[in-house]
């Protein structure tokens, strides 16, 4: 029997998977394959599109593990990488700017927050079909304001690490961010400040 | 600062980020405004909802597949090294599984008629792929004696003439198979001999020096009410359904196995093809797929060409002489007709898509969206520029979509296939 793969600590995974050892790839793999995919399905806003890229991430991160040298974490890293296929993702769809039936008639799932009752974050982010209508509204946003929405809240990136990633200043990012949240918030609340705005009226 | 600037430093001062200069004037504005106050919670809360989705697990085999697309790939996959044998087969399967069916989709544009995915129903579901190919089988060899003889009269081959017949014609026999379906349910063979009765006639019809000279059924039925003219009677007679996609379809069930499928299924598909729509003033995209019989590939690929400039649709011109464009619903029946002097239609497919819900969905989106442009315009003292811009933002998009849906639903996309009547058995043999 091999030994388990399992067990390796990270380094000994890298330095094995860096010289073309498969299993101990697959191991890595295996490890961060949720993250990874999480930050592409957030991104991406479809299944497919997100295993596509996702696995593009790895197959990078394949291509680049002898370069590895480890100055930063190998999770850093990896984060890096993908951010960068995200924004490469990004600038390939504005070359060929996507018309895809299913993209034009995708479902509007984004009814922002019902009105009413008091918001309870902790309970209400619980369910399901909430989380969905949160994507929803996520992937109704511009790619550019999605895309560091997705660095900086689901990643944890900092503001160097997007700007270096996006290859903008960190002003840009800055202000991005704010427009980018701002436009979140509008529409998760939009619609109920909207009808507020209207019983003010009617009073 | 006004409400709006202090908006433009929440982001910042979320993260921490905020210069220590600014600290103190936000927060004694956020302590001041009760407006500003609520833009700060929710901001707080819509990352909040942000950072709290949960992580989202990759589709299964996700590494598996990942594994066969590294680049020189220098070992065998992790599942062939230390699974037991029995397993790995079992790998394998499921990969062949997945690589037929994707050869089986791939297929429907370029393979006529039973491999076509959306033929009898359900594209995936196994059971039916597996009937679907002895119907080819059979099917196959049909045609292949058929096209053989086709310049002679074989004797009991007229149900194999249907197939060969120009698609206008072919609907009739169509109309006629349609109706023996329920005696045809126990698999008879004599039900092919009722539907000969019709396809006698058609192929009279077809022998006509210019054999598709009449438009294509599903055409009539899906947005070129001009055409209707000739065969109006034969659809007003309740065969409207029973487009080219059924023909086919039915063309196939003959040669099935007897009992092979149950009656309801095997109708199910022809029946709830697309093709209706044109009354009800539905809005829908088309796909039309056909194989034309030619003489000589070269020749008629550059008439077709010719067509193409000549009625403004581009023609792409695909592998194995495939052609695809996209051509106005108006002027396909031209074009279609003038196909007719370049070869002889042996396959007509239309495929039909209602994207009314979409578009409704679309419209009542825009009202609303407009609705609100105009409140922030004439209450402008409530409301955030930003929203506005946004708003007007959605507005151009939601436009630009419902354009884009009216275009496609305009025009049809077309696919065609050459062949000439040896290569055309060839396809047949291939789809074995």
């Amino acid at each position: 029997m091999h030994p388990d793969v399992r067990d390796l600590d990270e380094r000994e995974l890298i330095k094995r998977s860096a010289a073309g050892d498969l299993e101990a790839f697959s191991e890595l793999v295996r490890r961060y394959e949720k993250k990874v995919f999480t930050v592409a399905y957030r991104f991406t806003g479809n299944y497919s599109d997100a295993s596509d890229l996702a696995q593009e991430v790895f197959i990078r991160v394949y291509q680049a593990l002898p370069r590895f040298r480890g100055e930063a974490s190998f999770n850093t890293w990896l984060y890096r990488i993908t951010a960068n296929l995200c924004r490469d993702e990004l600038r390939r769809q504005k070359r060929h700017k996507k018309t895809s039936l299913e993209e034009m008639t995708a479902e509007n799932a984004c009814p922002g927050l019902p009105d009413g009752n008091s918001l309870s974050p902790d309970e209400i982010v619980e369910q399901r079909e909430f989380q969905e209508m949160v994507q929803a509204c996520l992937n109704e946003l511009p790619d550019e304001y999605r895309l560091v929405l997705v660095m900086r809240e689901i990643q944890g990136l900092s503001y160097a690490e997007i700007a270096a990633a996006l290859d903008i200043a960190q002003g840009t990012v800055k202000s991005r961010l704010s427009r980018a949240r701002q436009a979140f918030r509008q529409k998760l609340f939009g619609r109920r400040e909207h009808f507020k705005f209207l019983s003010r009226l009617l009073e | 600062m006004d409400c709006q600037q202090i908006r433009e430093y929440l982001s910042a001062y979320l993260d921490g980020e905020l210069e220590s200069s600014r600290l103190g004037q936000i927060k004694a504005h956020l302590e001041e405004c009760a407006a500003c106050r609520r833009h700060w919670e929710e901001l707080q809360a819509s990352m909040k909802l942000l950072r709290a989705l949960p992580e989202v697990s990759p589709p299964e085999f996700f590494r598996e597949q990942l594994l066969q697309r590294l680049p020189g790939r220098r070992f065998t996959p992790w599942y062939a090294r230390f699974r037991p044998a029995w397993l790995r087969f079992a790998a394998a399967a499921v990969i062949l599984v997945a690589v037929l069916s994707l050869a089986r989709l791939g297929s429907g544009q370029i393979i006529p008629r039973v491999m076509w995915p959306w033929q009898k129903g359900g594209d995936n579901a196994p059971l039916v792929g597996q009937v679907d190919r002895e119907g080819d089988d059979g099917i196959s060899s049909d045609l292949l004696k058929s096209s053989g003889k086709e310049s002679g009269s074989p004797p009991g081959g007229e149900e194999r003439r249907v197939q060969a017949a120009p698609a206008g014609s072919a609907s009739s026999a169509k109309a006629v198979a349609v109706k023996k379906l329920p005696q045809m349910a126990g698999g008879n063979y004599p039900g092919q001999e009722q539907q000969a009765g019709g396809a006698v006639k058609d192929e009279q019809r077809g022998e006509r020096p210019v054999p598709a000279r009449e438009p294509a059924p599903g055409l009539f039925v899906l947005n070129s009410p001009q055409a209707l003219s000739g065969e109006k009677e034969q659809r007003a007679a309740g065969t409207s359904r029973s487009g080219a996609n059924g023909e086919l379809r039915e063309g196939a069930g003959g040669g099935d196995a007897p009992g092979a499928l149950p009656p309801g299924p095997m109708q199910a598909p022809g029946t709830s093809l697309p093709g209706d729509d044109m009354s009800s003033g539905l809005k829908a995209v088309k796909k039309i797929m056909l194989v034309l019989e030619v003489k000589d590939i070269n020749e008629a690929g550059g008439r077709i060409l010719e067509l193409g400039q000549k009625y403004n649709a581009p023609v792409e011109v695909g592998e194995q002489s495939e052609f695809a464009f996209i051509i106005p619903g108006e002027v396909w029946p031209g074009f279609f007709k003038e196909l007719g002097a370049i070869g002889r239609v042996r396959e007509y497919r239309v495929d039909t898509r209602d994207i009314t819900p979409e578009y409704e969905k679309l419209e009542e989106k825009l009202g609303l969206l407009k609705e609100r442009e105009r409140e922030l315009l004439t209450l402008n003292r409530e409301a955030d520029p930003a929203e506005l811009v946004q708003v007007q933002e959605e507005i151009k998009k939601v436009t630009e979509q419902l354009d884009a849906l009216s275009e496609s639903a305009r025009k049809i996309t077309v696919r065609m296939v050459l062949c000439t009547n040896s290569s055309c058995q060839q396809d047949q043999l291939q789809v074995k």
